[in-house]
C-alpha cells in the first residue's frame, strides 16, 4: 500500500470567497460594506494557473498544464485537487490569477480554456481571468447591478497577477476577503469593467493581494 | 491457410494506412510564398475536419434564430464578402459597424479584424457568432444545438473521434476550413511562375504599383500585415479609431489593418467602411481625396500624382490578382449533401 502510493500525492486545493472574514453566501444575503448601503454577489469566477509548490523558497513542484477555472457555487465550487506524480514537502504555494499572454495568443483551447465557459471575450481576443458581479444600492445602473470582468495580457493592460502565500502542509485552503476589494472601489461610479485596460488591470492586482491562507 | 492469412492481416493494414492518408490534408505553400504564420502542429488539418468546419461555415445553425450562416456575409463569388453591402447586415436586418473584409490566405495572417481585434484565426468565429448585430449567439448554445444533431454527432465523431461537441472543436474545425482558402493562382501568379506574360498596360501598371502601393500592398499577399493610415476622412456616423482601440496607443489613431489586394475586382465595396463602390473611385481618392492627420503614412504625405493613363494602367495590373479558379472552386462552396 504504501509502496504503492510513494510515487504520487493529491492534494487538495481551495479558495473561499469571503466576507467579514466569513465564506460569501453567494445570491442570498445583503452585506453591509457601510452602515447605510447593502450589497449582495451573486457571481465569482476566477482562473488560477500555473501552480508551483515551494519548500524553504525552492520550486519542488510545478503542475503540468496549469490551468484551473473556479467558480462559486459552479460544478467544482471553487476547489479541485493537485495529482502530482512525485512526493514532496512544501511551505508555500504560488500561481497566476488568470491566464498568461501566450496562452491568450494560441487559439482555441480545450477543458477549462474552451471558450463555451464563458470567459473568452468574443469581440477582442483574449480570456476574461475574473469576474464578479452583483448589486448594490449604490449603483445607479439597471437594477443595481455591478459587474467586473478583468482581462487583459498585452503589456500595457496586463491583467494577470502573481500570488505566492505561505501555507502547511495537507489540503490548501485560501480566502480572497472581497468585502476589502469592495470597499476600496466606489460602486457608485466604478460599477462596469467590462473590457480590458488600465482600470481592469489595477483591480486584478488589487484583488489578488486579498489572497491568504484561510481557516475553515 | 496461414499465407492466406497473412496477405489478408496485410490487405487491412494497408487499408488502414491508405485511410489515414487520404484523410490528412497537404497545406501546400506556393512558390515564393513565405512560411505561413498559422501553427498547423498544433491542428493538423484532414480531410474530415476541413468537411465539418466547410459544413459550419454555411450553417445557419450558429446564428440564434438560424438565418445567418458564415457564407451570409462572406460569398465565395466574391472572394468571401459581403457584395452590395458597405457596412455588412445580420441577423434580422441589422446593421453593423464595419465592411466585411473579403476571406483568402487567412493561414498567413497575423492578425484579424480591420482594428486587429482578433489575434487568432481559431478564435476568429466567436466574434459575428456572438456579435448581437450579426449572429447574436452564444457559443455553449451552439455546441449544444450542434450535440442535439445526430447529423453532427457523427461528424465530429468522424473529425475529432469523439462524438461530444466542444467549443474547442467547433472552432478549430472552421479554422480548417478557412485554411483551406488559399488563392494563388491569378494571372500575376502565372506571370511570375513564368506561365503567361502581362500586356503593355499591365506591365506598366505593375511598374506603378510597386511605386506608389506596394510599401503598404506588398507583394506576394498584397499586404504587409501592419496597420496603416491611408488618409481616409472620419465618417462622423460612426467614428471608427481603428488599431488605437485594441492598443490604446494615441500612435494608432485611424490606423487599420492593410486589407490584399488579391481578387479586389470581386470584392467592392472598398474600405473598412466600404465608402467606395468600384476601383476608380479609390485611385481617384488616392490621387486627390488623402487627408492630412498625425498618423498619416509619410508615403502618403506628397500625394500620388497619376495621369489618367497611367490609372487606366493600374486598374489593369490590379485586375490580373482575380483568381477564377479560387471563386469557383467547388471545394470551396456550399457542401452538397
Ligand atoms: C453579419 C455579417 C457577418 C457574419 C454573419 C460573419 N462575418 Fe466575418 N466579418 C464580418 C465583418 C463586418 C468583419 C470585419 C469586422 C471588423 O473588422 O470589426 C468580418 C471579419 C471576418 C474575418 C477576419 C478577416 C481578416 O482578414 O481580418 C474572418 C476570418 C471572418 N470574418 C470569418 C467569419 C466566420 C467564420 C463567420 C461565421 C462563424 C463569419 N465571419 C460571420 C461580417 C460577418
Ligand atoms: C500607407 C499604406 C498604403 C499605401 C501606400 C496604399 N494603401 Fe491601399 N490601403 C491601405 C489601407 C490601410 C487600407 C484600408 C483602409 C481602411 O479601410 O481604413 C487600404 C485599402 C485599399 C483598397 C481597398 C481594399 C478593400 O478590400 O477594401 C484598395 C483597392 C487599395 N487600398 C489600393 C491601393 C492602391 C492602388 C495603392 C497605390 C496607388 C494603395 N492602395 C496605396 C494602405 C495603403
Amino acid at each position: 500500500m504504501q509502496l504503492f502510493a510513494q510515487g504520487r500525492q493529491e492534494i487538495a486545493f481551495k479558495i473561499v470567497p469571503t466576507f467579514n472574514a466569513r465564506p460569501v453566501d453567494f445570491e442570498h444575503t445583503y452585506y453591509h460594506l457601510t452602515q447605510s448601503d447593502s450589497v449582495m454577489l451573486d457571481v465569482f469566477k476566477c482562473y488560477i494557473s500555473n501552480l508551483v509548490f515551494y519548500s524553504a523558497g525552492r520550486a519542488v513542484y510545478t503542475e503540468p498544464n496549469s490551468f484551473h477555472l473556479l467558480e462559486a457555487g459552479g460544478a467544482n465550487n471553487m476547489q479541485f485537487s493537485i495529482a502530482a506524480g512525485s512526493r514532496f514537502s512544501y511551505d508555500e504555494v504560488g500561481f497566476d490569477l488568470g491566464i498568461d499572454s501566450t496562452t491568450n495568443v494560441s487559439g482555441t483551447l480545450g477543458g477549462d480554456l474552451d471558450p463555451t465557459k464563458g470567459m473568452y471575450w468574443s469581440w477582442q481576443s483574449g480570456y476574461i481571468n475574473l469576474k464578479l458581479e452583483g448589486k448594490s444600492n449604490l449603483c445607479k445602473t439597471r437594477n443595481h447591478e455591478f459587474q467586473f470582468h478583468l482581462g487583459g495580457y498585452s503589456n500595457e493592460t496586463k491583467a494577470i497577477a502573481p500570488v505566492r502565500v505561505k501555507v502547511t502542509a495537507g489540503p490548501i485552503v485560501l480566502g480572497i476577503a472581497l468585502d476589502k476589494f469592495l470597499s476600496n472601489v466606489d460602486l457608485a461610479t466604478n460599477n462596469s469593467i467590462m473590457i480590458p485596460g488600465a482600470a481592469a488591470a489595477s483591480l486584478a492586482h488589487k484583488i489578488a493581494q486579498l489572497i491568504e491562507p484561510y481557516k475553515e | 491457410m496461414r499465407k492466406a492469412g497473412v496477405i489478408s492481416f496485410l490487405v487491412v493494414i494497408i487499408g488502414l494506412l491508405s485511410f489515414k492518408a487520404k484523410n490528412r490534408y497537404e497545406f501546400a505553400v506556393p512558390e515564393g510564398w513565405p512560411r505561413p504564420e498559422y501553427n498547423f502542429k498544433k491542428n493538423p488539418l484532414s480531410e474530415k475536419k476541413i468537411a465539418l468546419g466547410r459544413q459550419l461555415f454555411y450553417d445557419p445553425i450558429l446564428s440564434k434564430d438560424s438565418t445567418i450562416s458564415c457564407n451570409s456575409c462572406h460569398l465565395q463569388y466574391t472572394a468571401f464578402t459581403h457584395i452590395d453591402h458597405p457596412l455588412s447586415h445580420g441577423i434580422a436586418g441589422r446593421i453593423g459597424t464595419r465592411n466585411s473584409p473579403a476571406l483568402m490566405n487567412l493561414a498567413w495572417g497575423k492578425s484579424f479584424m480591420w482594428d486587429g481585434a482578433v489575434n487568432h484565426l481559431d478564435v476568429q468565429a466567436l466574434a459575428p457568432i456572438s456579435n448581437t448585430l450579426e449572429m447574436d449567439e452564444d457559443i455553449a448554445n451552439v455546441v449544444h444545438k450542434l450535440q442535439r444533431s445526430a447529423a453532427y454527432r457523427k461528424q465530429f465523431y468522424e473529425a475529432f473521434g469523439d462524438s461530444v461537441v466542444t467549443g474547442e472543436h467547433v472552432l478549430k474545425s472552421i479554422s480548417q476550413f478557412m485554411l483551406t482558402l488559399v488563392s494563388a493562382n491569378s494571372k500575376y501568379d502565372r506571370v511570375k511562375r513564368g506561365a503567361d506574360t502581362f500586356n503593355s498596360r499591365e506591365a506598366n501598371g505593375y511598374k506603378l504599383f510597386k511605386q506608389h502601393c506596394a510599401e503598404c500592398h506588398t507583394e506576394p499577399l498584397f499586404t504587409n500585415q501592419k496597420f496603416e493610415n491611408n488618409g481616409l476622412p472620419v465618417d462622423t456616423s460612426l467614428n471608427d479609431i481603428g488599431h488605437m482601440k485594441i492598443s490604446h496607443n494615441a500612435a494608432d489613431s485611424l490606423k487599420f489593418k492593410v486589407p490584399t489586394l488579391r481578387n479586389i475586382e470581386f470584392s467592392a465595396p472598398y474600405m473598412h467602411d466600404g465608402r467606395f463602390k468600384n476601383l476608380s473611385q479609390v485611385i481617384n481618392y488616392y490621387i486627390m481625396g488623402v487627408q492630412q492627420s498625425p498618423t498619416l503614412n509619410p508615403l502618403l504625405r506628397k500625394g500620388i500624382y497619376l495621369t489618367s493613363n497611367e490609372k487606366v494602367e493600374i486598374i489593369a495590373f490590379l485586375l490580373t490578382l482575380s483568381d477564377k479558379e479560387f471563386l469557383f472552386n467547388p471545394a470551396l462552396g456550399f457542401p452538397k449533401k
